[in-house]
């Protein structure tokens, strides 16, 4: 049996910039080649990077949300070349914003089929959601680490809301103790 | 044993109540009657001589109490305890004068003016009207009821609310009881009864659930089956059938995060194909609110065990 930490792999990392000045969204999307910018969809300019695989949100007010990514040092790399790509058009850009980790989901396998309904009663029915009716998933609110967690039958879970990779771990190491004192792992 | 009842009239509306807990020696159903509460099978006395338990509401002054009045229930917002100014005659059937016609009107008016201290207590008045409606429209007992009207409560007092619409979360607390419960409702039952969009009524349960916390227990497929059997005109063959298809899928764990009355629905159809009885895919799914494809998914689940 392999440790379900073992099967931690990050799926998606969201984090947020600021560039500190206002943009005029219409032109900056006229001069920057390879940027969807269509405010009756939606109010941003998305500008996507290759390499890194990801999506930058720019927004009116100067804000950046990049998102997409594997890793926070993808993050970090396509956000740097989103800055360089704005230098070229003139825009002034610090050296180095400050970018901040909102969001990291993880996917892990516990590697065995999961009783969502045992595992409802026994977290207690208070700390759970399960309403097979609108998702097949259970959901579990941590508070240590504050994350949420998604268990499904298959026995996958994917961890939503952690600020660091760790937090998933720990998530992992939590549920999994969690689940083996109610002896719902075997 | 009394075969008469010594309080017929006053006692009247106890001689119904009973447990739902089986025997504790040989768990058969229970009877209890004003006198005693028995096991039918095995004829154990559980409990005799049963004292009134309703509230007794004057506890502090026992001497100055009066009796009068019905009791105070949580699906009104002032509790049950309304005023109501009548009009055209009083008490004894007589035309009143004019004069206090009018006079009456004018009590009326400001009555109705002044009937609501705040816009939280008007709020609750119209969340709990909603309540009252949805509940009677799905035939829910009393005691679900009321405990939709304090959930709506307590959800309004944790300031849920706001930004929500009130018709929104009436009919969410109505399923939320429901779902404590472990009443056989769908949110697809509920919902279409609001004056709101499903979704609405989805994102406010949702609400009610994370934030306080209900106490949900996991949704049981076997109550569904009855329910969507009369609705398809199956036979009782079909329906007995589909009940063990579902006790053998729950023992085989491959109920885990199904579509409850989609699974029941799959259980039905293949019920129906043993017994030859005509039952289309597309009518079970109908039935059940599922796409047909669910219904072949399950039925294929169910295939692998029953083998």
């Amino acid at each position: 049996m392999t440790d379900p930490k073992e099967t931690i792999n990050i799926e998606n990392v969201v984090a947020s910039t600021g560039i500190g000045q206002e943009l005029d969204l219409q032109s900056v999307a006229m001069d920057l080649e390879g940027a969807d910018y269509d405010p009756e969809q939606f109010p941003g300019l998305v500008y996507r990077t290759q390499d890194p695989k990801s999506a930058a949100l720019i927004f009116r007010s100067g804000k950046i949300v990049c998102t997409g990514a594997k890793s926070t040092d993808d993050v970090h790399e396509s956000l740097r070349i989103v800055f360089d790509k704005l230098r070229e058009l003139s825009i002034k850009v610090e050296d180095d914003p400050e970018i901040v980790v909102q969001n990291i989901v993880t996917s892990a396998d516990l590697g065995r089929q999961l009783n969502l309904n045992a595992i409802a009663i026994g977290l207690g029915l208070e700390n759970i959601e399960y309403e097979p009716e609108q998702f097949p998933g259970l959901v579990y609110r941590l508070d240590d680490p504050e994350v949420v967690a998604l268990l499904f039958g298959s026995g996958k879970l994917v961890i939503t809301g952690g600020k660091e990779p760790k937090d998933a771990e720990h998530a992992v190491d939590k549920i999994t103790s969690r689940l083996e004192e109610l002896g719902l792992l075997d | 044993m009394t075969t008469s009842e010594p309080y017929e009239r006053a006692f009247d509306e106890d001689i119904q109540r009973g447990t739902t807990e089986p025997c504790p020696e040989c768990g058969g159903p229970v009877r209890t009657n004003s006198a005693e509460t028995v096991c039918a099978d095995c004829g154990l006395i559980i409990d005799e001589q049963s004292i009134d338990r309703g509230p007794e509401w004057h506890r502090d002054d026992a001497d100055t109490a009066k009796r009068t009045g019905a009791p105070l229930t949580p699906a009104r917002h002032d509790r049950g305890l309304s005023t109501v100014i009548g009009s055209g005659q009083d008490a004894r059937g007589t035309a009143l004068s004019s004069e206090k016609r009018r006079r009456l009107a004018r009590m009326r008016r400001e009555q109705s003016r002044g009937r609501w201290r705040s816009t939280k207590e008007r709020n609750l008045g119209h969340g709990l009207t909603e309540i009252r409606r949805i509940a009677s429209a799905l035939g829910l007992a009393d005691s679900v009821r009321d405990q939709a009207c304090q959930l709506f409560r307590t959800a309004q007092n944790e300031r849920l609310l706001k930004g929500r619409s009130i018709e929104a979360m009436a009919a969410a607390s109505v399923f939320g009881a429901c779902r404590c419960n472990g009443e056989s409702w769908l949110i697809d039952d509920v919902a279409p009864m609001a004056q709101v969009g499903q979704n609405r009524v989805e994102n406010a349960y949702t609400v009610l659930n994370e934030e306080l916390g209900l106490p949900t227990p996991p949704v049981s497929l076997d109550q569904f089956v009855p329910r969507l059997a009369s609705d398809l005109g199956c036979t009782d063959v079909v329906r007995r059938r589909a009940e063990e298809l579902v006790v053998q899928a729950v023992d085989a764990g491959i109920t885990t995060g199904v579509h409850p009355s989609g699974f029941a629905a799959a259980c039905l159809y293949m019920a129906a194909c043993v017994h030859d009885a005509p039952l289309t895919q597309a009518d079970a799914a109908a039935a059940a609110g599922v796409t047909v494809e669910t219904i072949r998914s399950h039925r294929d689940r169910l295939l692998s065990i029953v083998e």
